[in-house]
């Protein structure tokens, strides 16, 4: 299992069309693929899932992936949430 | 553990406040039990349960009249200096005007119900166990299939929102698709429903989101359901054994709570709506008293003891 700390970047703003995108992203790999953030624990591959969880540029979270692919996808969705430009 | 806020519960247990200055905007209920302060007012303030609302009724306030001034000062004082969320005369009692004075100075708000105790106890106790029950988010859908609310889990993209899609489509209604939201109200009742923010939506890959509300109208969707039945889609693995009797129950559990789970392997040709209805409707036969499982084997032991031996049975050795 991966698992990576990130702080979400500032050029997001994660309105409901960036979502899509991450769930998007997400749904591109093979791995379980999950985002914690306090005590939630929600499938980064649903969409309404993701709808429900207040995200803002500069919270902390918590990737986690499990899978062929996980090394990939934690790498490829950090680089995502961390977008600084 | 989240609260609920008193102005909530004043609203919808039709509280007035007797203590006007008294700001109750900012009060959480974090308990559902609730304290008759009887003992408090003799001075015994062991074991107090001072997080609880506390309610005052005939007893208490009967007791009250009897006190004299400078015991009502003594005990009044100690008791509305702890920092209780809020108490509550019942049957429309006027509390003593040193009493709502004290409670004045140490911000406490007195409110007036004009239900019998007994009542306001259990309503509030009731109200507040389903507000206060512990609660999870899980990712499936909740569709309530005649009437028993089928959960339908699995990895995403194995066709839940088709199964509800369907399911809905051939008369039965939807809660939540994609995250439910469970309460825990009871050690045996378990109630689903959908975060606010999605309620009634679906997502359908290839479509996106539809909303099930307009597109189906109103009775094809529900606020909450009973959690009765899990079904658990997955991929078919060979090597799994799947139940091919039903003698025995299988469980899932969420929040402590046993759930009957079915797993129901997925292979194309197979229609997940119909095997969701026929889930449900077994369930509900079973909780009506009839088991097919039980009524085949009873059968097949009954046909075993009237077949009549044939010889003797021949053994390897």
């Amino acid at each position: 299992m991966e698992r990576k700390n990130i702080r979400i970047g500032e050029a997001l703003t994660l309105d409901g069309r960036q979502i899509a995108q991450a769930v998007q992203l997400a749904d591109s790999f093979e791995s379980a693929l999950h985002l914690l953030q306090d005590n939630a624990r929600i499938n980064l591959k649903s969409i309404m899932g993701m709808m429900t969880v207040q995200l803002k540029a500069g919270d902390e979270i918590t990737l986690t992936a499990e899978g062929k692919d996980e090394k990939e996808a934690v790498a490829r969705l950090s680089e995502f949430f961390g977008k600084t430009s | 553990m989240d609260g609920v806020k008193l102005t909530e519960v004043m609203k919808k247990m039709k509280l007035k406040n007797l203590t006007k200055e008294v700001d109750v905007k900012k009060i959480v209920i974090t308990q559902a039990d609730i304290n008759r302060p009887a003992l408090q007012l003799t001075g015994y303030f062991e074991h107090f349960d001072r997080h609880r609302i506390q309610i005052i009724g005939y007893v208490e306030y009967g007791y009250m009249e009897h006190m004299s001034a400078a015991s009502k000062r003594k005990h009044f004082e100690k008791l509305l200096s702890f920092d209780i969320p809020c108490v509550i005369f019942s049957r429309s009692l006027v509390p003593d005007p040193l009493f709502l004075k004290i409670a004045t100075k140490h911000r406490i708000p007195v409110l007036s119900s004009d239900m019998v105790t007994s009542e306001v106890m259990a309503e509030i106790i009731r109200w507040l166990n389903v507000k206060l029950a512990p609660c999870i988010r899980i990712h499936g859908v909740l569709v309530d299939v005649y009437g028993e609310g089928v959960l339908i889990t699995g990895e995403s993209g194995i066709g839940k929102s088709e199964a509800a899609l369907e399911l809905l489509r051939r008369g039965h209604r939807l809660v939540s698709d994609d995250v439910v939201e469970i309460r825990k109200v009871s050690d045996d009742t378990l109630i689903g429903m959908a975060p606010e923010l999605t309620k009634y939506f679906i997502e359908l890959r290839g479509i996106g989101v539809i909303d099930v509300k307009t597109l189906f109208g109103v009775s094809a969707v529900r606020d909450t359901a009973n959690i009765d039945l899990v079904v658990r889609l997955e991929e078919w693995d060979k090597d799994k054994d799947y139940d091919r009797f039903g003698l025995e129950e299988r469980y899932t559990e969420y929040l402590g709570n046993k759930v009957v789970c079915h797993d129901i392997p997925i292979r194309p040709g197979r229609n997940l709506a119909i095997i969701c209805e026929s889930a449900a409707v077994n369930h509900r036969q079973k909780k009506m008293g009839y088991n097919a499982a039980q009524e085949l084997y009873a059968r097949v032991q009954e046909n075993l003891r009237a077949t009549p031996k044939t010889g003797k049975r021949k053994r390897k050795t």
